[in-house]
């Protein structure tokens, strides 16, 4: 089983289903799937330190791998110093290499 | 099946959001790693491609079109087509036929073409992977 990459593209604090792509993750990881996030776009807002930690701590925890496109952290002014600890910033050829490894890929 | 091949599905609009131009930079990675790429696209994103697109003056702002720069998605496809051909690449976008039928933007920029599900079906079968960029 080459695993899932799930890809967080929008706000996290747009409302509650926002959330689905980390309980998605949680419940992979609890079954013991290979799981990476990838977060781009707004997703990346889940990666500011000081606020973020609410959705990703747990999955960190978990053992989920957890990527932040560092465009789309510039484009929004979060700077690589302050996000949430455990998340790698990695560009987005990254995403393409987790989906050439055969990951499931799904996009929220 | 391909392991140096992916396909992207593409249903997003242009000038919408912003995830037509993360998909067109996953592309760009995608052949920058020397993937074959191939892109369906669905819905509105049949409009990515649409020939017809013109570079507009800002009156607002007084700014002509050159002055602009407005950047026009079918630029950045051809763009993305030139660097598969330098690097001996193959990078295959088909429009869905009926969905530019509906929308009357059947008129694309050279390189991109008309097809059916029928396509996006092969192209999954010859890649190493697929991902499919919804709308919202």
């Amino acid at each position: 089983m080459a695993g899932y990459v799930l890809i967080a593209a929008r706000d996290p604090w747009d409302g509650p289903e926002q959330e689905s792509v980390f309980e998605l993750a949680a419940t992979l990881a609890r079954a013991r799937d290979s799981v990476s996030i990838y977060l781009t776009e707004n997703g990346v807002l889940a990666a500011r330190a000081g606020g973020g930690e609410r959705f990703l701590d747990p999955l960190l925890s978990a053992g989920v791998s957890v990527f932040a496109d560092p465009f789309a952290l510039a484009e929004r002014g979060i700077s690589d110093q302050r996000i949430v600890s455990g998340v790698v910033t990695a560009p987005i050829e990254h995403l393409v290499d987790l989906l050439a490894e055969g990951r499931s890929g799904l996009w929220f | 099946m391909s392991t140096k091949t992916l396909t992207f599905v593409l249903n997003d609009p242009p000038y919408d959001s912003a995830r037509s131009t993360t998909a067109l930079r996953l592309v760009d990675a995608a052949l920058k790693r020397g993937f074959d790429v191939n892109v369906f696209a669905y819905e509105g994103a049949v409009g990515l491609a649409t020939s017809a697109q013109t570079p507009h003056a800002n009156v607002i702002h007084g700014r002509d079109a050159q002055s602009e720069d407005h950047p026009n998605p079918k630029d950045w496809i051809s763009a993305l087509q030139l660097e598969a051909r330098r690097n001996s690449l193959r990078f295959d976008w088909v429009n869905c036929g009926l969905c530019s039928d509906e929308r009357g933007t059947g008129e694309a920029i050279a390189g991109v073409r008309r097809g059916v599900p029928a396509d996006l079906w092969a192209f999954v079968r010859s890649s190493v992977n697929t991902l499919v960029i919804p709308t919202r």
